[in-house]
């Protein structure tokens, strides 16, 4: 027997009370996650100072100081950072160089996510042989030594940014494709899926409509894992003189001349090392909140 | 089992042949060739020396050439490097690779288990958090940021080690072995801290322990196998990982060994060195997946083999 002194509140609330979607649920948890919260803003703020930074400077990143070549970091000269060889004010140098590394980061990740849900969601929807085939080229693919593949790509592609982070996206791709095909075939027996086949709903549309929103979750997760490593594959490339090329600069080319000089002037090592390790850290911490976040069962 | 095993062998194959294929074409594709850099060559030098490596031929009779001497195990001349062939480079410089790549992976294997082991058995303590941080530092800062670094504090201003070099002192290895068995331990800290967790609070070890088995043996015998298996699956991509860290560690430290030859040779198109250097790593890449997924196999008995 139903007590309506007790029931009444309770569905009141339950009726007051709003749907939430998993995308804010988890966005609660984040925000609950003290590291993640900081490594967010650390990483905002590094994103500002490397995109408007610059324009409050009062040295270009080309500008030569030959008044001040090689000069340690000193506060007189305005220097914070000091300066390279060419009397090129370092922090300016570096905050320029974050903006190709942030860059190559973002969009690298941003074509292999475009590449790897459309391949993934596409072989688990279809299924059978088509499955079969797409799933064995990913496997041969995944035993490939792909930094040998990048570097091949880099020199196809002569070694212009914009091709650079192409190259990267196009090699990182594979596991993002795996999670969203173990997704899509998840999802492909669930009833709305069958519904909207039944409604007179197209593949190609169910799988953009519903089974590509649906993987957002792990999805969200792997690229924010993307991106430090997509990062760091640049600075690697860029390091051993296969990605970005002088004038322009990114974080791998100060490290590389940096490592060079480091016995005299080991500021040009640790100021644009300092900058990456920062936002590798950050990014790692983000993607381990997005994590807990998004699947908090696997704490 | 067995026919897995050998099913997974022949698998090596049609998965090399892809992997040579894709590189063939891929280095055939960039633009230049091995002698367009060269300016002092006349046009017809240029030509002879194109129809003397049969750069000339159309590109599916080059390919054809090419794999007909791979399957003879002869990887053609090296285009830059006058007198020596892609075998005589490999040979030079692999040892060496080899040993720093091994030294690498035993360190990381030994160091990374230990650590991830005791961590897990001692949550919360200052080994515990030690572990954490080395787990994040390894992952996070790149080598080629620490590589330097351990040069500028080690050599440069404690003296303590050499700053480059190899072969002359067991000392030269330190600073670039550890350098390149930083970013694995990282990986192996965290995957066996995570697994041993699972590990000890396990039924079976529970059983072993109430059946009055010391804590000890109930580690040793009974946790550690089912905590090894994330270890044992990581082995593949470490290897890639040592092969790819080589490359920049063997810069940085002056190490003679192939990871430079590689990336030399694709800038100047030495073509016939880079499909060397891609063939014989991926193919290592591929022997330690396999390995690992045949030491999963006999580790796990929950695996099947369909």
């Amino acid at each position: 027997m139903s007590d309506p002194a007790l029931d009444e509140p309770l569905m009141a609330e339950l009726a007051a009370r709003k749907g939430r979607s998993q995308l804010q649920d988890a966005m609660r948890r984040f925000r609950a996650n003290p590291l993640a919260v900081v490594s967010l803003i650390v990483l905002i703020a590094i994103v500002l100072a490397c995109f408007l930074g610059p324009y409050f400077l009062p040295f270009g990143p080309d500008d030569a100081d030959f008044e001040l070549i090689s000069s340690p970091p000193d506060f007189a000269s305005g220097h914070y950072f000091g300066t390279d060889e060419l009397g090129r004010d370092l922090l300016a140098r570096t905050l320029v160089g974050g903006r190709v590394s942030l860059l190559i980061g973002a969009l690298a990740t941003l074509v292999s996510l475009g590449i790897g849900v459309l391949y993934g969601a596409i072989s688990g929807f279809v299924g059978k042989r088509t499955d079969a085939l797409m799933m064995r080229t990913v496997d041969i693919l995944y035993s490939m030594p792909y930094v040998f593949f990048v570097i091949m790509l880099t020199t196809l592609f002569e070694r212009s940014i914009v091709m650079l982070f192409i190259a990267i996206g196009a090699v990182q791709w594979l596991t993002i494709a795996v999670i969203v095909r173990g997704q899509t075939l998840s999802l492909k027996g669930r009833e709305f899926i069958e519904a909207a086949r039944a409604g007179g709903m197209r593949d190609w549309s169910i799988i953009r409509k519903h089974i590509v929103p649906n993987t957002a979750g792990p999805v969200i997760v792997y690229a924010s894992l993307t991106v430090p490593e997509v990062i760091l594959g640049e600075s690697f490339l860029s390091f051993l003189g296969l990605g970005v090329q002088e004038p322009d600069t990114s974080w791998g080319v100060l490290l590389e001349i940096g490592a060079e000089k480091m016995g005299t002037e080991p500021w040009l090592l640790l100021v644009p090392g300092a900058f990456l390790v920062t936002t590798l850290f950050a990014l790692n911490f983000i993607a381990d909140g997005l994590r807990d976040a998004f699947d908090p069962n696997e704490r | 089992m067995l026919r897995y095993v050998i099913r997974r062998c022949i698998g090596v194959i049609p998965t090399m042949f892809v992997l040579m294929t894709i590189t063939f074409f891929m280095m055939r594709l960039s633009p230049g060739g091995p002698f367009s850099t060269n300016r002092k060559a006349s046009a017809e030098i240029i030509a002879n020396l194109n129809r003397h490596f049969h750069l000339d031929e159309p590109l599916w009779q080059q390919y054809l050439r090419y794999l007909w001497g791979v399957l003879q195990f002869d990887f053609g001349p090296s285009y830059k490097m006058r007198d020596y062939s892609v075998a005589d480079l490999l040979i030079q410089g692999f040892p060496t690779s080899l040993k720093l790549g091994l030294a690498a992976i035993l360190i990381s294997t030994l160091v990374g288990v230990t650590l991830g082991t005791l961590a897990a058995l001692r949550r919360n303590s200052w080994i515990d958090y030690g572990a954490s941080t080395v787990g994040l530092v390894g992952i996070a800062v790149p080598n080629f940021v620490l590589g330097p670094l351990w040069q500028l504090l080690f050599g440069v201003m404690w003296g303590l080690l050499p700053v480059a070099g190899w072969g002359q002192s067991w000392t030269q290895m330190i600073l670039p072995v550890v350098s390149l068995a930083l970013p694995n331990i990282a990986y192996i800290v965290r995957l066996t801290r995570g697994s041993m967790i699972e590990s000890i609070r396990s039924n079976h070890v529970r059983t072993a322990r109430a059946k009055g088995l010391g804590e000890r043996l109930a580690i040793w015998r009974h946790a550690l196998i089912g905590g090894l298996l994330p270890v044992v699956a990581y082995l593949g991509p470490a290897t890639a990982g040592i092969i790819t860290g080589s490359i920049v560690v063997e810069k940085i430290f002056s190490v003679p060994g192939i990871g430079r030859y590689f990336v030399e040779a694709a800038l100047n198109r030495d073509y016939t060195v880079v499909m060397g250097v891609t063939l014989l790593y991926g193919f290592l890449i591929i022997l330690c997946n396999l390995f690992s997924d045949i030491v999963y196999g006999v580790l796990d008995p929950k695996v099947r083999y369909e």
